[in-house]
């Protein structure tokens, strides 16, 4: 009972040195939690931030691929044949569609070219395709012209991991079968004379849009 | 000295601050299970985002005009503006 009752009493248990170890130890384990916390409220911001961007990539990916698909280039080449004579052939380029002319550039000079996907008002950001390259094949055929296209669009101002979408493509310029038009009147001492007309348009192989490169690829 | 000292609390105050210590896990895992909460709520959220995005959402602009540049030249694309349930916007 006394040696019960002196136990109660006693005063003497940890030294200062075990006492400041458990209050590191207490001092971390709350750094650890505070830590996580404020990192887990950094990234459900970053995440609505996030979403948002994929949205914006995403619809204007969409868009491109749509306004792409519904573009047209049309080369028309007459080259008038007198006696069997051919004058220099005149080609008129035709472009339609809200891409044409840029396509129809693009295949004349074929290269990289900045793209930019800017909606009418401030609502939702732009997304920007800085690597647009437009590449003639070297494999295609006499007739036909093969361009492969390939960028990346992501959201103008993003950061460097920020959501990305590659697009990758193929068209060519196929060569119709030339036609000939017989002239109506003929010059003084000319026995035939014809326009032989060509048209070369362009036609869509494939538009691929990935989020992953390895898929673009 | 005071390093190699023994001298500390009697056993009733250390009871006593064991009581206090297992309170405060008591909160901490409190803390904690609440934090599991929020997290499954915001799985939730996210999941709500994707259905939204699938078709719940609002034309709020049926003429959006979007300006497409490829070097200098610019084409302009008329779209719909839609908004999702979670505030989020986009075009198509």
């Amino acid at each position: 009972m006394k040696r019960a009752k002196q136990k109660l009493h006693s005063r003497s248990g940890a030294t200062i040195l075990l006492a400041l170890l458990l209050f590191l130890v207490a001092a971390m384990v709350c750094a650890v939690i505070v830590s996580a916390s404020f990192t887990t409220a950094k990234r459900v911001h970053d995440d609505k931030s996030e979403e948002q961007d994929y949205l914006t990539v995403s619809s204007a990916a969409k868009l491109l691929k749509k306004s792409l698909l519904s573009s047209s280039v049309t080369y028309t080449t007459t080259t008038l044949v007198t006696d069997g004579v051919p004058a220099a052939p005149q080609t008129v380029p035709t472009a339609a569609g809200p891409l044409g002319e840029a396509l129809r550039a693009a295949i004349e000079s074929p290269g990289a070219y900045a793209l930019t996907v800017t909606p009418g008002d401030t609502q939702l950001g732009a997304a920007v395709m800085n690597d647009f390259t437009v590449v003639k094949r070297a494999d295609g055929n006499d007739a036909d012209s093969y361009y492969k296209l390939s960028g990346t669009l992501s959201p103008a101002g993003g950061r460097a991991d920020s959501q990305k979408i590659y697009l990758i493509g193929e068209f060519m310029m196929k060569s119709e079968q030339p036609t000939t038009q017989q002239s109506e009147t003929l010059p003084e001492g000319v026995t035939e004379q014809y326009t032989l007309t060509q048209r070369e348009t362009l036609q869509w192989v494939y538009i691929q849009l990935n989020t992953a490169k390895e898929a673009a690829e | 000295m005071k390093r190699r000292a023994n001298a500390g609390e009697s056993i009733a105050e250390t009871l006593v601050a064991v009581l206090i210590m297992a309170l405060c896990f008591l909160m901490l895992a409190t803390a904690v299970m609440a934090a599991a909460r929020m997290n499954n709520a915001i799985k939730n959220k996210d999941v709500a985002f994707d259905t939204a995005s699938a078709g719940s959402d609002e034309v709020i602009d049926d003429a959006y005009a979007v300006n497409i540049t490829i070097g200098d030249k610019t084409g302009s694309v008329s779209a719909a503006l839609h908004k999702t349930a979670n505030g989020y916007y986009y075009y198509e």
